[in-house]
């Protein structure tokens, strides 16, 4: 008797077609994820199509062409005469920045880096007498303030150049614009100070300033601030990752240390959303909240033997920061508030 | 029966298919099966397309374990011979004949006194010392991002080299080979700068004690990250760890950590006088965990970052440096 094939139930069927499906998919999904190569390795790939040059051991393909030096400015046209330049130009993206820098790279880059463009310059008369000019683009003034007030040295000289501008024995700082330059000399030398001086009063004069106003900076009362110490928190600011582009500036009242700041946000609702965000996250790492007797709209916080304090005036917070003084912090409350009234900001 | 047979019948021959079938998909996995993963293409040319793996080799020495002098003074020359000295003299560590490679940190082709690179007094006095007791050889590297000629020449290193008698190794493709570190899930089929470790007897590791905007500092295991190749800037997300994993890759046999200036903050490339501070101190250890962590103390640094305890936690090294009871030469 022939032995007949046993037929396959409709249930039989689907389960067996739906199965099939599910190793298909499951096979698809190797087959793409073995081309996701570890991160470094995904260059790999690139230098192979030639979009990247092959950085195994050397960073030097930065060069600019002469073509693209010649649409910017180049910028050996701001020496004195006695200075030429001594290798070419340098440009660098977000993607190889810390090529240049190395880890100060995370310093440039959450504050909206561009580019930067580099070239070292060398004096006419002696060769070991030479500089390099970084000109970092961060976009905006408030990036290049950001970058320049997180690297604020001390005991510095002001330098005429630029509202924002310091020297040291061997180094210029500035922002024009949207820009962040800074000038390095190799050696502590009276001609290359000069150079660099010169350099920097060409390039403020050639660069088109598009200034941002940072109203911020008028809220913080004059008195008893330490003026080189005002910063500008890209992201992060006092261990809060939602707490970004904070303005922060110290005072010395009765030889103890505040910490004011100030985040103007794009509207009262944000405004408040974050300053509540800000206090919950205070509330969550032990601080006890205290009631205000001075400021109505206050909130006060006793964290670890210190004080945090946090006002809201329209879409500007303000705060004062581990003060142990609670009594002054109170009082650099309400002069912050008092300009913010006076002069109808966050409004 | 005859229904009984063709059930079994049935069953057998799907068993068999789907045995076979499990048979293929299982050979055909073990064919396509890679271990190591694919590597960047420099590695992937004919004739490097079997290159094996390489193991950096120990250069420490077990009889010198242990050991760590803190010099003060201003003078870099001074303070390596007096540090030296007390551990047994260079003649301890380098014997007659021996090829000496010093790793020093020329990371960035910056001026000498800015203090972003290895000092070129100190590395000229660390080459005649090796010459003076019968080194056959002092070879000197680095692998800057920037460009090396450039970096190697600015920051005077070359200079001092040369005129010290000793020979500097400059990156080329071609001395990269792939290494793998026990244990490691970052430095796994990395291109290494191979070329100037072999066929030497002795490394030391030499780099001035500097802030670092990533890691908190850069010191004597963070000199080491000069030997990975490739795009080795991602690292930088994952720093405490690239960290642990270059202290762990090589066991040197000394290590030089120069505290005479140092750079106090805007590190690793700092760029004014007024990010440094005179503090006229310089460590010679044969722990480079131990002269890290005395190296924090001169950044002012109080708390132990985390790569150091990483790298204690994985048995490179000791970070209470007091344990090794360290010599101290005043000025």
């Amino acid at each position: 008797m022939k032995r007949q094939k046993k037929s396959h139930s409709k249930k039989e069927t689907i389960i067996g077609i739906s199965i099939l499906l599910l190793l298909l998919v499951i096979a698809f999904g190797v087959y793409r994820q073995q081309f996701h190569f570890h991160p470094a390795l995904l260059d790999a790939e690139e230098i192979e199509k030639g979009k990247l040059p092959d950085r195994s051991f050397s960073g030097k393909k930065n060069v600019l062409s002469k073509k693209s030096a010649k649409k910017k400015q180049d910028l050996s046209q701001f020496l004195p005469d006695s200075f030429t330049a001594m290798a070419a130009e340098e440009t660098f993206s977000p993607d190889n920045l810390s090529d240049k820098i190395n880890g100060k790279a995370e310093l440039y880059l959450p504050a909206g880096f561009v580019q930067l463009r580099c070239r070292r310059f060398v004096s006419k008369k002696e060769k070991t007498v030479w500089m390099e000019a970084f000109v970092y683009d961060m976009a905006n003034g408030r990036g290049a303030y950001t970058v320049y007030s997180s690297q604020r040295r001390e005991g510095t000289m002001p330098a005429q150049l630029a509202t924002f501008s310091y020297q040291t024995e061997n180094a210029l700082y500035f922002i024009c614009g949207r820009y962040y330059v800074e000038i390095v000399a190799a050696v502590v030398d009276s001609n290359v100070q000069e150079a660099m001086n010169t350099w920097g009063k060409n390039f403020v004069t050639a660069i088109p300033k598009q200034d941002a106003r940072m109203t911020e900076l008028e809220i913080f009362p004059r008195k008893n601030m330490d003026r080189e110490s005002i910063y500008l928190q890209a992201t992060n600011a006092f261990g809060f990752e939602k707490f970004d582009n904070v303005f922060s500036a110290t005072y010395m009242v009765e030889e103890e240390e505040l910490t004011a700041y100030v985040s103007l946000r794009q509207n009262e609702q944000q405004a408040q959303f974050l300053a509540d965000a800000f206090c919950s996250f205070l509330l969550n790492n032990g601080a006890v909240e205290q009631k205000s007797q001075s400021i109505s709209g206050a909130r006060i916080f006793e964290l670890y033997d210190t004080y945090e304090i946090v006002f809201i005036a329209g879409k500007i917070i303000i705060g004062v920061h581990e003060a142990e003084n609670r009594s002054e912090a109170e009082k650099l409350i309400g002069a912050m508030y008092k300009n913010i009234e006076e002069n109808g900001y966050g409004k | 029966m005859e229904n009984e047979n063709i059930e079994r019948r049935d069953f057998l021959s799907r068993a068999f298919k789907a045995g076979i079938s499990t048979a293929i998909v299982s050979g055909a996995a073990y064919y396509f099966y890679d271990g190591q993963g694919p590597r960047p293409p420099h590695l992937e040319t004919k004739k490097q397309n079997k290159q094996k793996l390489v193991t950096i080799p120990d250069f420490s020495m077990a009889e010198h374990k242990n050991k760590m002098a803190i010099a003060h003074g201003k003078h870099r020359g001074k303070s390596v011979r007096k540090a030296m000295k007390v551990l047994g003299g260079m003649q301890a560590f380098i014997q007659k004949g021996d090829r000496v490679l010093i790793k020093v940190n020329a990371a960035f082709a910056t001026p000498s006194m800015l203090g972003a690179t290895t000092h070129p007094d100190l590395l000229a006095e660390v080459v005649k010392m090796c010459l003076e007791v019968g080194a056959s050889s002092v070879a000197v590297t680095d692998n800057p991002i920037n460009d090396p000629q450039s970096c190697f020449a600015l920051s005077g290193i070359t200079n001092a080299a040369e005129k010290s008698g000793a020979k500097l190794i400059l990156p080329k493709k071609s001395y990269f080979q792939p290494t793998t570190i026990p244990g490691g899930k970052l430095i796994k089929n990395w291109p290494l700068f191979y070329h100037p470790l072999q066929n030497v007897d002795k490394v030391i590791g030499m780099t001035p004690v500097k802030h670092h905007q990533r890691s908190g500092a850069s010191m004597t295991m963070k000199n080491w990250y000069g030997l990975l190749g490739g795009r080795r800037n991602i690292f930088h997300q994952n720093i405490h760890n690239i960290i642990k994993e270059l202290a762990i890759m090589i066991k040197p046999t000394l290590v030089i950590l120069d505290g005479t200036v140092t750079m106090m903050s805007n590190g690793p490339t700092g760029g004014s006088l007024n990010d440094l501070k005179k503090t006229n101190t310089l460590i010679v250890s044969t722990d480079q965990v131990a002269a890290d962590a005395y190296g924090l103390t001169l950044l002012e640094n109080h708390a132990l970052l985390p790569y150091i305890e990483k790298a204690r936690e994985s048995g490179v090294g000791v970070s209470d440096y007091t344990s090794l009871n360290p010599i101290h030469l005043p000025e």
